[in-house]
Parts: structure tokens; sequence; C-alpha cells
């Protein structure tokens, strides 16, 4: 892009790959010595850095008053209603007591049949979380850099490697996926069911996804990922999983 | 010459539904790529066409073959499912599942070029909205309608997906492929460790299996508490057969092993000659807050990148050690 016209600009996604270490030799090059695209990069950096020192909201100290004294009222009638019908409660409980000795022999018998156990996620959760974490990180980076060059093609070009790059995004998006859903991490889940959906798209139709959904996702992905520890930031940076020449 | 090109486009419509009455599944494709084609020259082929009207005579006209009246009813068909196909998809970007079902099911009973795609997208939806039985059937319909389609692979992965979501997970043995066997043993190691583990162990050694599949097949077992994982794990990371499969080992052992001494780090760090391996040992250090080795592997190190590499993990650790040296680094 630089070879004829170093008077023409980083793109935003050649900007980002500046930000991700993911950049080219010219592209740093240009930045050097271009005053303009150095501002530019200076204010997305900020832009991210500002968001990462967004924290989820503290409660103040009568939040628990607050919700009490919404939802009084409403529990005030219910117990109104309870003692209307406390004749019913004899009945209720003979019927709760027989559902509960069933519930308890079910349980007892799949425990005797069903040899479940949960030590390898139960035991050490911790340790699982932080795993699933620099996984999704190192994932989403990546995820990250392939959208920003794929932005950055006429009609979404797709060459061979990243072809197979993609579907190996893919099948490694849905191996962290079903382990953000069974360690019940919602949000990762969310992120990286959103991610899935357009990675398939781009497996399978490249042009058919449009410059703004990808543009949106990329941008999406920055944000989410940096707010949580997913994107690029000052002690990931230097992961062992360093971007080769193709990083993916 | 214009003339020429109306009637060769015409005969090309004639030909493809010829091939659609021998065989409808290819030939529904074939016709939409010639569609798609056809749609870019319409505006030429348009005013070409009724160039040629009005030189023929109107009872000639009403004979003319269907494939000159192709012009507005079979691009306005692809369009529209295009249209809807597209719908689709974005409602499911927009996580609303039953609009997307509803534009896809157009898509689907038009037996278009889409039709494969949307069967996917319909039991992804199905999935999503936790009707697991119906994505069944959906993939079921997908397979026996486009049993070519490249969409199975993709459809493989959901169908194991909404068998798990049953209360029928795909046993590892039974999986169609290994990324599939994976995905099972990674269900599988979240159920029944005990039972998981030997398997991974011997799929993420196995260097018959490329190395993406064992680097997935090790993030599962690094997920594993029972002591032979974690040795697995340990043995990867000081072995040297594949450099992108150590450093990951490394990454995974610094992580879940909180009680391991970092000593084992810094073994690798010494015998291996491969800067990505160095790196991954530099992070484990790290994380593992051992200023102390970091410091003798700066002093020592003769490699200029790797020892600003190991300057710049201690300067973000809060160590005595790790301020003496820095301070150490300044004075000089």
């Amino acid at each position: 892009m630089f070879e004829e016209q170093d008077q023409i600009h980083l793109t935003e996604g050649q900007a980002l790959q500046i930000l991700t270490g993911n950049a080219g030799d010219r592209e740093k090059k240009h930045l050097a010595t271009c005053e303009t695209c150095q501002a530019e990069v200076e204010s997305y950096r900020r832009t991210l850095d500002h968001v990462s020192r967004w924290a989820p909201p503290v409660r103040n100290a009568c939040y628990g008053q607050s919700v009490w004294r919404q939802i009084a009222p409403a529990v005030r009638l219910r117990a109104r209603c309870q003692r209307r019908r406390r004749w019913m409660l004899g009945a209720g409980l003979a019927a709760s007591i027989a559902v509960f000795a069933v519930a308890l022999y079910t349980s007892h018998e799949q425990r005797l049949t069903v040899p479940v156990s949960r030590q390898s996620v139960a035991a050490n959760p911790a340790a699982s979380e932080r795993l699933l974490d620099i996984a999704v990180q190192d994932h989403v980076r990546r995820a990250t850099s392939l959208l920003t060059r794929i932005e950055d093609q006429p009609e979404h070009a797709v060459e061979g490697f990243e072809r197979d790059a993609i579907s190996n995004l893919v099948a490694e998006n849905r191996l962290y996926r079903q382990t953000a859903e069974q360690e019940n991490d919602r949000k990762t889940a969310q992120l990286l069911s959103d991610l899935e959906t357009a990675l398939v798209v781009l497996k399978h139709d490249p042009a058919r996804l449009p410059v703004s959904d990808v543009r949106e996702l990329r941008k999406k992905l920055i944000v989410v990922g940096h707010s949580n520890g997913f994107g690029f930031s000052n002690i990931s940076d230097f992961s062992d999983t360093q971007p080769k020449k193709i990083p993916l | 010459m214009k003339y020429a090109i109306a009637l060769l486009t015409g005969t090309f419509i004639i030909l493809s539904s010829a091939v659609a009455q021998e065989a409808p599944d290819l030939a529904v494709v074939a016709v939409d790529d010639q569609i798609d084609q056809i749609r870019s020259a319409m505006p030429v082929i348009n005013d070409q066409l009724a160039q040629l009207r009005a030189t023929i005579p109107v009872h000639i006209q009403e004979n003319l073959p269907l494939g000159l009246m192709f012009d507005s009813d079979v691009i306005s068909r692809a369009d529209r499912n295009d249209r809807d196909y597209r719908a689709g998809t974005r409602a499911i970007d927009q996580h609303d599942y039953e609009g997307a079902i509803k534009d896809l099911e157009q898509v689907i009973n038009a037996k278009s070029k889409h039709s494969d795609a949307a069967l996917y997208w319909k039991a992804y939806a199905q999935m999503k909205m936790g009707h697991s039985e119906g994505a069944l059937a959906t993939l079921t319909a997908l397979n026996r309608l486009y049993p070519n389609s490249s969409w199975l692979n993709d459809a493989k992965a959901l169908n194991a997906e909404a068998r798990s979501q049953t209360g029928h997970p795909v046993s590892p043995e039974t999986a169609a492929d290994d990324e599939l066997k994976v995905l099972a043993l990674n269900g599988l190691m979240h159920s029944n460790p005990e039972q998981a583990t030997p398997i991974i162990e011997k799929f993420v050694s196995d260097p018959k299996n490329s190395p993406q599949l064992r680097e997935r097949a090790l993030f599962v077992l690094a997920r594993s508490s029972q002591p032979g994982a974690q040795k697995t794990v340990a043995a990867i990371a000081q072995g040297s057969a594949n450099p992108d499969l150590q450093a990951k080992a490394i990454q995974y052992l610094a992580v879940t092993n909180a009680k391991e001494s970092s000593d084992i780090f810094t073994g690798i760090y010494q015998r291996s000659s491969d800067p990505q391996v160095k790196r991954a040992a530099l992070n484990a250090l790290f994380l593992k807050k051992d200023a102390n080795a970091l410091v003798s592997i700066a002093r020592h190190e003769s490699n200029p990148q790797l020892k600003r590499e190991a300057v710049q993990r201690l300067a973000a650790m809060k160590d005595k050690a790790a301020t003496d040296y820095m301070l150490e680094i300044l004075n000089k």
C-alpha cells in the first residue's frame, strides 16, 4: 500500500494492527514518519485505555434497603393471601413430602448407577477459569487480527491459508464456548457465540458478511475483549503466543 | 450481436431447467450461479431484450420460449431468496431467533442456492431457543436433501451439541471426526474426568494428530486435575518435539499448577533454543512471580531481544530483587 504513495495514511484496520503488534514493516515505517497517523493511533490507544478503566458500578450502601422497599408491598400482599389459604397448608405439605421423597430416591438411584465426578473442574475452579481466560484471550486476539485483515481486503477476499485459519478458529471457538457454558461463564459464552456466527459465515462465504458487520464485530471484540482482559493489554501483550508472520 | 447475447443467455436458462428435471439438487445450485452472473449483466440485457421484442410481431412474442421471458420473474425470485437469507442471518446476529426461523424457512422452501445454509442456521436458531429435538430434525433434513453441501461438517458439530442438550451426548469413540472427538472429550472431561483423561492423554501425545488438534486437546487435558494429566502437560512442556505445543503447555502449566516450582520453567528456558519457547518460559516465571529467576536470566542472556523481554517483565513486578536489578541497570 505504501510502495507508490507514502502520503496515503493508515487505514483504521492498519492503525489497530499497530496497536495489536501485528502491523507490517511498511505500516511501522509510515507511522514513524507520519504525524497524522501517530495522532490517530494515539487516539485509539487512549480510547482503549479509557474503556479498560471502566469498572462495574459499585452498589451504594442503601442498595439492599431500596430493593426491599420496592418489593415489600408485593411480599406483604402475598403474605395476606397465604394467611387466607392456610387451610391448604396441610395438603400442600403432604404433597411436598411425597415429591421430596421421590426426588431423594431418584437422586440416590442416580448416584448409585452413574458415578458422575466433577473433580476436574470443581477441584480447582480458579485454575480452570484462568486457563479458559488465557486461551480465550489468545483466541480473541487472533480472531481480531483476522477480521482486521479481512476488513481491509476488497470483497473480503480470503486467501487459502486464511481459509484454513478460519476453519481452525471456528473449531477452537466451539471448544472454548462449550467450556465457558460448562463453567457458567455466560459473558464469555455470549462473546464466543457471537464470534462463532461471524466466523462460520466467513468460512463459507466471506463476501456475504457485510463490511459494516466485520467492522462492528471487530470493534466489539476489541472493546469487550479489552474490558474482560481478553484483548491486548500490557501484560498479556507479551504472551508466549506472539503472532508470527501468519498469526493464525 | 445483441440478439446473440440475449439468446445465449436464454439458452443457458433453458438448458439449466432441463438439467434441473434430471438432477434437482445440483441444478438448483447451477441455475442460481447463472442467475448471479446474469443479474450483474441485467441492465444491458434488459435493454437489448426490449429492442428485440419491439422488432418481433405480437403473435410471435406470445409463443417465445420460456428462456426469453426470464428477465423479471427468475431474477426477482433469486433476489427474494437472497434478501430472506440475509434477513435470517442478521436476525441471528441480533439474537432474534424466532424471526430468523421465519425468514430462513422461506429460503428453505424455495430450494435455492442458500437452502442448505438456511437449514444450518435454522437448526442453530432452534438450538439457541432450546429446541434441540427440532434442531436435530432440521439437521437430518440438511443431510438428506443436500448430501454434498459444504455445510455438513459444521452441521455435524451442531448435531453433537444438540444431542448433548437432549441428554444423549456423542461418545468420543463414535465421534465422526477428530474435531468432534475433542469436543466430546471436553464434555466427558466435565462429567467424568477419570474416564476422559487417559483418552485425551493419548490423543495429545500422538504425533499423527495435527498440531492444531493437539493444541485443542492439550487445553482439555490441562483442565483436568487428575495427577496423570498434569504430568503429561509437564512432559510436553519439557519436550521439544513441537515448539508451538510446548509453548502452550508451558503457558497452561504456569496458569493451572500453583504448586509447581518455577525451577521447571528455568530449566526449560536454559535447555531450549527456540525463542517462542523461551518467551513462554519467561511468561511462566513472571506468572510465578519469580523475580530472582528472571534477574538471573536477564544477567546471563546474550540475545539482546530476549534480555529486553526479561527486563520488561521485571519492570512490571513489585519485588525487591526486580527493583534492585532495575536500579543496577540505571546506574551503569
